[in-house]
């Protein structure tokens, strides 16, 4: 991607959700819990989480498909819902995209895409959607019916569709989920390009961290109704905050040890830390940041399996203690590591010290 | 839709109010000795029986019918269709009383024969009468899921290793059963309600026990008490339904098109098939217009008569009509909620639809009386009044195929277009209603084929002098005139066939 | 729609009150009967007639559950059971010794509330052919006798024979009207369904005799002058000879009660008097009317009957209650 991206100021907050709490009858847990999110003018923020996290619940909220029970959400510049106000989707400024794309089965292509065009002619609303259609490369199915397109096709006729009253906001809802592997990551890079061109502001929901990742601006982890980290998914991957978003994004090694400041003591030898830390800590180690040395300096490890992955090769091992360690080496096919083997592991880079999670922190 | 939706579901309170106000008439000991006696068990015992007993014949003549209809290489599958349907238009009385002519010295049988049969009567000729005009209501059911059967669930059934029978009973009748069990909820209401056949064949049930208060003893104290009772077990068969049908579901779960069903060959079996539908026709439909004709052989007609009949008609369709809109109208918010919108009450209106469809008419009709005569006299004896009661009996049998539509229409459209900028209305009538307006219409049809032949509401709550189709067939056969009745009662009958022959070339075109 | 619906209902109801000088009857008897009927009487009088035609039975509980908002002026019932009904409820007005001092005591209530319109009476009827040989019943009673096994039909779920009951249990006795039911279904007497089916059951030779009304036959007749089946009365003064009546009264919320004394007035004239005896084959209940050829005289029919009151027809419910006991409801 080699989009600029616009930096966000904070006078540009496209949508703003504050304390926003959601609670469905005779579930023990709020589906949203008093959540608190910005987006600015132009960006593409992924909330990204599990199934069941209360990102989707969160989307429809902000999209007034939900009605939250405490908490503020206001898009644009205008307040859509707080304790005294309630404004109707249809008049939120808007668009929705959904994960089965709910076009209109009984309205051709043009039509689905001209459905929210309220202002001007007939003549002009077709004219209209015919250069939304253009925008997305669908103007020759414009006479189409919708059973009549290939998955991806439908998928970008509901972001044309969506795209063309010019919402606010675009709100993404598990949108490449029904579409194969093979068309996804296509469709995924067009939807981000026509999203870039045409400045739109889009929150989009994924359970699936690489498409996160790839698609964000910004990244907001969700978990249990609450967020557990937002920033730029650089940021995110590399400095996670908590053992759920290491983990939930990539693959990480969680490793316990004796907080020194700038290093920690662990089963691994004494490490570098990403940020100070003391006491017992918790630390993330990605695959990649481990190696095996040469050098016969490092701890030494049993290798328990060995997985080729064509461009990589990633090894489980043992350490003395017990302890299972993912070492990922990015070298040829020709690593001559085998399984069974006793080899010293080294670290290089720093090891991320992790906070406990939000959703499991009691709140004040 | 919320407001429409409880003003309708209001509206079929107004009866059990009227009921409950009445029960309670009387002082606590005659209560006593009129409600606890061994007779209101009987009446229950019988009652049931009588339920268990249609449900079971209608299955068996609905089932493998709407299978043959759909599923196989039959000929004249079309036909067969609008044949099967016309049943429904048949007042019950007419069948009823073309299977009591059927046996005795001078019945048809014992012409044929040679030999006296006996006629039907009791239990078994109620249930035979009741099966022969309810059935279709259950062959629709299950031929609409027929229809929406995805017939790769039996090829991938099949290539685990499973024959046919285990595919019906594995595949598809699990796959039938929301189709089954709401077909057999309506008949269940409507034998519960009907008193037409069982008086006539002379089988003490609910229906029969409450008419022969209000006609012998003119007790309108215990037939409250008898209908309460009747209601009680109405709302038990609605919740069985509901616990039956539970929260699974039915719809298809994969994205792919559905593919084309290929047509089981029926080969050495088909006479056997030819026959059976042959059976049904005849004792369905055949026995009724043998009765029919009977009559007018006995005093054809004059042109006169055929005049007045057109009359008659036009008069019961500008009444039947506006109702039948309006049920539909008005079966709408309420299928919509039910379908919908999950919160607490929205089932229990639902419900309350399928209670007035089994509240006794002759009650409704006075419960009707009772308050629009307190509330409303200037409406009384007004068309107002009379589609109103029909709307509250009615609304059940619209509701039924509007909602099972609603449930197959993805509510993502309705969001869709509002986050499209149309308000909740607009975006209904825009999106979902296109796609359910199929079933919005069979409803109406439904309504409109069983408001022509309504008897006890319009005799009691039309305008005077407003005399129906089926007020001139009751005027008429109560004094024993049956060929004069005949007429009117053929003019009831091909009427709501032509209906149903429009309805089911409609639904074809999909 | 609506709009329309609620045009129609409004134009209908103030229909309703421009026509408030006319009549209103709720009928129970037919609307081939009834029509041609209230078309002469309003050739005579003047007076519109909106009729509302249904259920006997039905029409009287209507009336009951309109209280004193009832449209109706006039109730026309096909039996005494419901102007029963009407009268205990206090519904009816009294009507004036003018109107009834014509009519012989089994055509009026003790109450002087209603009056019989037309008489039915119980008859038996049978096949001259197959009973030549067998003795002419002297009373209803005689039917259990075995030489009558197997021949009798009767239509137990009938609003006339209920009725007969009704009078052998007032006349005869509960213990009486009881042995004579279980007598008769040990003599093997065959149920039919309505009075119709019995005559026919006779025609085609499956039973030989049938306690029914006397009309049903006729109306065969007239079609068929040569249908093999024939009727007569027990002796005279025989229970299973009583007058069944169809009958009218005067509601007594009705705000038009000189249009209904005339209409009630005309019901008992010569003209319609002899339109049920002619046409409906019913009995008149007024003397001086043209006889029917095909039944017996006034006098005839007065002297063969039983004197039962009319009021002892009203309460059909212990009739019920006997004819589950004996298993025949």
């Amino acid at each position: 991607m080699s989009d600029v991206t616009p930096l966000p100021h904070p006078s540009a907050t496209v949508v703003e959700v504050r304390g926003i709490t959601r609670r469905y009858p005779r579930t023990e847990h709020a589906a949203v819990d008093d959540l608190d999110l910005d987006v600015a003018q132009g960006e593409i923020l992924c909330l990204l989480g599990p199934s069941g996290c209360g990102k989707t619940t969160l989307l429809r909220l902000i999209a007034g498909f939900e009605m939250p029970d405490a908490g503020r959400v206001r898009i644009a510049g205008t307040t859509v819902a707080d304790a005294d106000t309630w404004i109707e989707p249809e008049r939120r400024r808007i668009g929705f995209v959904f994960q089965d794309y709910a076009l209109f089965p009984h309205l051709n292509v043009r039509q689905n895409v001209a459905f929210g065009l309220r202002q001007g002619s007939k003549a002009a609303r077709l004219k209209q959607a015919d250069a939304v259609l253009d925008l997305v490369g669908l103007t020759i199915f414009a006479d189409r019916y919708p059973h009549q397109l290939s998955g991806g096709q439908q998928q970008r006729v509901a972001l044309a569709r969506a795209l063309a009253p010019a919402p606010a906001v675009i709100l993404l809802d598990e949108p490449f989920s029904n579409l194969d592997a093979a068309l996804r990551g296509s469709t995924r890079d067009e939807v981000r390009q026509i999203l870039k061109r045409t400045g739109t502001t889009a929150i989009l929901v994924t359970h699936d961290q690489e498409e996160a990742m790839t698609f964000a601006d910004r990244l907001a982890v969700m978990r249990s109704g609450r967020l557990e980290q937002v920033g730029t998914p650089e940021g995110v991957y590399e400095r996670p905050a908590t053992a759920f978003v290491a983990s939930f994004l990539g693959r990480t090694n969680l490793v316990r040890g004796e907080g020194q400041g700038s290093t920690a003591r662990t089963p691994l030898g004494n490490l570098a830390l990403a940020r100070p830390a003391h006491g017992q800590v918790l630390l993330s180690v990605r695959p990649e940041a481990l190696g095996f040395s040469t050098n016969g300096t490092g701890t030494p490890v049993r290798v328990m399996q060995r997985e080729f992955k064509g461009h990589d090769l990633t090894y489980t091992c043992q350490l003395a203690d017990g302890e299972r360690l993912k070492v990922v080496v990015q070298t040829g096919p020709g690593c001559p590591v085998c399984v069974g083997d006793v080899v010293p592991v080294v670290i290089c880079g720093a090891a991320v010290p992790l906070e406990a999670s939000t959703a499991a922190r009691p709140r004040a | 839709m919320l407001i429409p939706a409880i003003v309708a579901g209001i509206g079929t309170l107004i009866p059990i109010v009227y009921l409950v106000l009445r029960a309670f008439d009387a002082d606590l000991a005659t209560v006593q000795r009129l409600v606890l006696r061994e007779r209101t068990w009987t009446l229950m015992v019988n009652t049931v029986a009588l339920t268990a007993g249609v449900l079971v014949l209608s299955t068996v003549m609905a089932v493998p019918l709407a299978w043959l209809t759909v599923r196989s290489d039959l000929r004249w599958k079309r036909l067969i269709t609008i044949l099967a349907v016309v049943p429904l238009a048949i007042p019950g009385y007419v069948v009823a009383y073309a299977l009591i002519s059927l046996g005795g010295t001078n019945g048809f049988l014992t012409a044929l024969l040679g030999t006296v049969v006996p006629r039907p009567s009791g239990y078994w000729g109620a249930v035979a009468a009741l099966t022969l005009y309810t059935y279709p209501y259950l062959f629709l059911n299950v031929r609409a899921a027929l229809l929406g059967l995805d017939p790769s669930l039996e090829e991938s059934a099949r290539s685990l290793g499973h024959g046919g029978r285990a595919v019906v009973w594995r595949v598809i009748l699990p796959q039938m059963r929301p189709a089954l069990l709401a077909g057999w909820l309506v008949i269940a209401l409507y034998v519960l309600g009907d008193f037409g056949v069982v008086a006539l064949m002379r089988f003490e049930a609910y229906s029969y026990a409450i008419y022969l208060q209000y006609s012998s003893a003119f007790d309108r104290t215990y037939a409250a008490w008898l209908s309460l009772i009747l209601l009680a077990l109405t709302l038990a068969i609605v919740a069985t339904e509901g616990r039956l049908l539970g929260k699974r579901k039915y719809a298809r779960t994969g994205s792919g098109a559905q593919r084309a069903v290929v047509m089981t060959r029926l080969r050495r079996w088909s006479p056997l098939a030819y026959g059976y539908v042959a059976l049904v026709m005849l004792s369905a439909l055949g026995l009724p217009f043998l009765v029919l004709a009977s009559w007018m052989v006995l005093a054809p007609p004059s042109a006169e008569a055929w005049l007045s009949v057109l009359e008659a008609f036009l008069r019961t369709a500008s009444v039947a009509v506006p109702a039948a809109i309006i049920t539909a109208l008005a079966a709408m918010p309420i299928a919509y909620l039910a379908a919908r919108v999950r919160i607490p009450g929205s089932q229990l209106i639902e419900r309350l639809a399928y209670l007035g469809y089994a509240i006794p008419p002759v009650s409704l009709a006075l419960a009707m009386v009772f308050f629009s005569l307190r509330s409303v006299p200037w409406l009384y004896q007004t068309m107002a009044i009379l589609i109103v009661a029909y709307v509250i009996s009615f609304l059940a049998l619209a509701i039924g195929p509007i909602r099972s539509a609603l449930m197959q229409v993805p509510p993502r459209l309705e969001e869709a277009a509002r986050s499209l900028g149309r308000r909740p209305f607009v975006a209904f009538f825009q999106t979902t209603f296109p796609l359910i307006r199929k079933p919005v219409v069979a409803g109406t049809a439904l309504v409109l084929m069983v408001a022509m032949k309504e008897l006890p509401l319009t005799f009691l709550l039309a305008p005077t002098g407003f005399t129906t189709l089926s007020v001139r067939v009751f005027t008429r056969t109560s004094e024993g005139m049956m060929a004069e009745a005949a007429p009117f009662a053929l003019a009831i009958v091909l009427f709501s066939s032509l209906f149903v022959g429009l309805l089911v070339s409609y639904e074809g075109r999909r | 729609m609506l709009v329309r619906v609620i045009t129609i209902a409004l134009s209908l109801s103030l229909a309703g009150l421009a026509l408030a000088q006319s009549l209103t009857v709720y009928s129970g008897r037919g609307e081939a009967l009834v029509q041609p009927l209230v078309e002469r009487f309003t050739a005579e009088t003047g007076i519109e007639v909106n009729i509302r035609f249904g259920g006997t039975a039905e029409l009287a509980v209507l009336i009951l559950e309109e209280g004193r908002a009832s449209p109706a002026d006039l109730f026309w019932g096909q039996d005494a059971g419901a102007l029963g009904a009407l009268s205990l409820a206090g519904r009816l007005t009294p009507l004036d010794d003018a109107l009834t001092a014509a009519l012989p005591g089994i055509y009026t209530s003790r109450s002087d509330l209603w009056v019989a319109t037309s008489g039915r009476a119980r008859v038996l009827a049978y096949s001259p052919e197959r009973t030549a040989d067998v003795a002419w019943p002297a009373s209803v009673f005689d039917l259990t006798d075995p030489v009558y096994r197997g021949r009798v039909a009767w239509a137990p779920t009938n609003g006339s024979f209920q009725a007969f009951v009704t009078a052998m249990r007032v006349v005869h006795g509960e213990s009486a009207t009881e042995a004579w039911l279980r007598g008769m279904i040990a003599n093997d007497v065959q149920a039919y369904r309505n009075n119709t089916t019995m005559v026919e059951a006779i025609a085609a030779g499956e039973v030989d005799y049938a306690i029914t009304n006397n009309y049903y036959l006729l109306r065969f007749l007239a079609n068929d002058p040569s249908y093999p089946v024939a009727q007569s009365f027990f002796e005279d003064g025989d229970i299973g000879n009583l007058v069944n009546v169809a009958g009218a009264g005067i509601v007594n919320t009705s705000g038009n009660v000189e249009a209904a004394r005339q209409f009630l007035a005309f019901l008992l004239s010569a003209e319609a008097q002899s339109y049920f005896t002619i046409e409906v084959h019913e009995y008149p209940v007024v003397p001086g009317i043209e006889p029917n050829t095909a039944l017996v005289g006034f006098d005839a029919l007065l002297a063969a009957s039983p004197d039962v009151d009319l009021d002892v027809l009203e309460d059909l419910e212990g009739t019920l209650e006997l004819l589950r006991e004996v298993g025949l409801l």
